[in-house]
């Protein structure tokens, strides 16, 4: 809730991650050779219009995220790790969506909507959820660190003919 | 390896309940819609207009839920076979508090938009409408998911085990 009303009420944040985002996803579409023009939050390419609202700069997803790896227990720089590498992950995932939005919009609006239906909700919470547990198997694993050799372990203790069975 | 075939269970069900939840929609827009013909008269003393026609706009509005993922979620975890009495009531539990939360979020929708709140109203009903909306559909599944499942599943056992 601190990081979705941190990004709500610092409008001006969320404004300049939607013209980033416009900018590289259109910049992309340019390189790639799609005749296309970024005009602030929206783009055109080859007739086809698109305007990045706050939903589709991955922001919620990211927010959702970070909100479940800092609120884990864990070490604290395996959360940082995982919260920053998680979040580039998100966003590089979303410019593909808006990508593959653009270029299946430019064949059929009908599917663009389709697509985006199904590309914005369902799909992103399958790489929120997969890079969770994915998170989560690394930052459970122990740090490397070589045990004495001499030290005894405390947990396999060893079994004596008189130990009472239970 | 038992985390990549969580997440392709996963996919899967999202994909085949994603198909059978199109011709639901329409059904679960107008359920969503209904607690309003008697929340409003009942705090406003008003009528809203909740005319609801199959169009696409209606349609489109109503496929944005985030029981398809709670679902395709509790689906795909282990455990079904030892306790599907328990998994079946955790599911209903979900489905009951989403759609609380999508009529909740409709309230506050049309409170806004069609009731006319004062501007000190609409400063606290807001940001409590984009949470719902915005947060919810992706946080709300994934929470109640892990509420229910993360003590006794298995498939999100397995890295405490190693």
């Amino acid at each position: 809730m601190g990081l979705f009303a941190l990004f709500y009420f610092w409008k001006g944040g969320t404004q300049a991650l939607q013209r980033l985002t416009a900018l590289v996803s259109g910049g992309i579409l340019k390189i790639l050779g799609f005749p296309t023009e970024v005009n602030g939050t929206s783009y055109s390419v080859s007739g086809v219009a698109i305007q990045i609202i706050p939903e589709c700069t991955g922001l919620y997803e990211i927010i959702v995220f970070a909100s479940i790896v800092l609120a884990f227990p864990a070490q604290l720089f395996r959360k940082i790790i995982g919260v920053i590498g998680g979040a580039l992950i998100l966003i590089l995932l979303n410019l593909v969506r808006l990508l593959i939005l653009a270029l299946v919009g430019m064949r059929s609006r009908e599917w663009m909507d389709w697509i985006h239906l199904y590309l914005w909700q369902l799909t992103l919470i399958l790489f929120v959820v997969g890079l969770f547990l994915l998170w989560l198997s690394w930052a459970r694993k122990p740090m490397a660190k070589a045990p004495p050799p001499s030290s005894p372990s405390l947990k396999e203790k060893p079994k004596t003919p008189d130990e009472p069975k239970k | 390896m038992k985390i990549w075939v969580f997440l392709l269970r996963f996919f899967l069900f999202l994909t085949i309940l994603f198909l059978l939840w199109i011709p639901v929609s329409p059904y679960y827009t107008y359920l969503t819609l209904w607690p309003l013909t008697w929340l409003f008269p009942l705090f406003f003393g008003i009528k809203p207009d909740l005319s609801f026609s199959s169009s696409s706009s209606a349609f489109w509005e109503s496929a944005f839920t985030n029981i398809v993922p709670f679902l395709a979620l509790m689906f795909a975890t282990y455990g079904w076979r030892v306790q599907w009495k328990k998994r079946l009531w955790q599911i209903f539990l979900g489905i009951l508090l989403l759609y609380i939360f999508r009529v909740a979020d409709r309230f506050l929708g049309y409170w806004l938009t069609r009731v006319g709140a004062t501007d000190a109203q609409i400063a606290f009903a807001e940001p409590l409408l984009y949470f719902l909306i915005q947060l919810g559909k992706i946080l709300f599944p994934i929470l109640l998911w892990l509420l229910f499942c993360f003590k006794d599943s298995p498939a999100l056992l397995w890295f405490r085990e190693k």
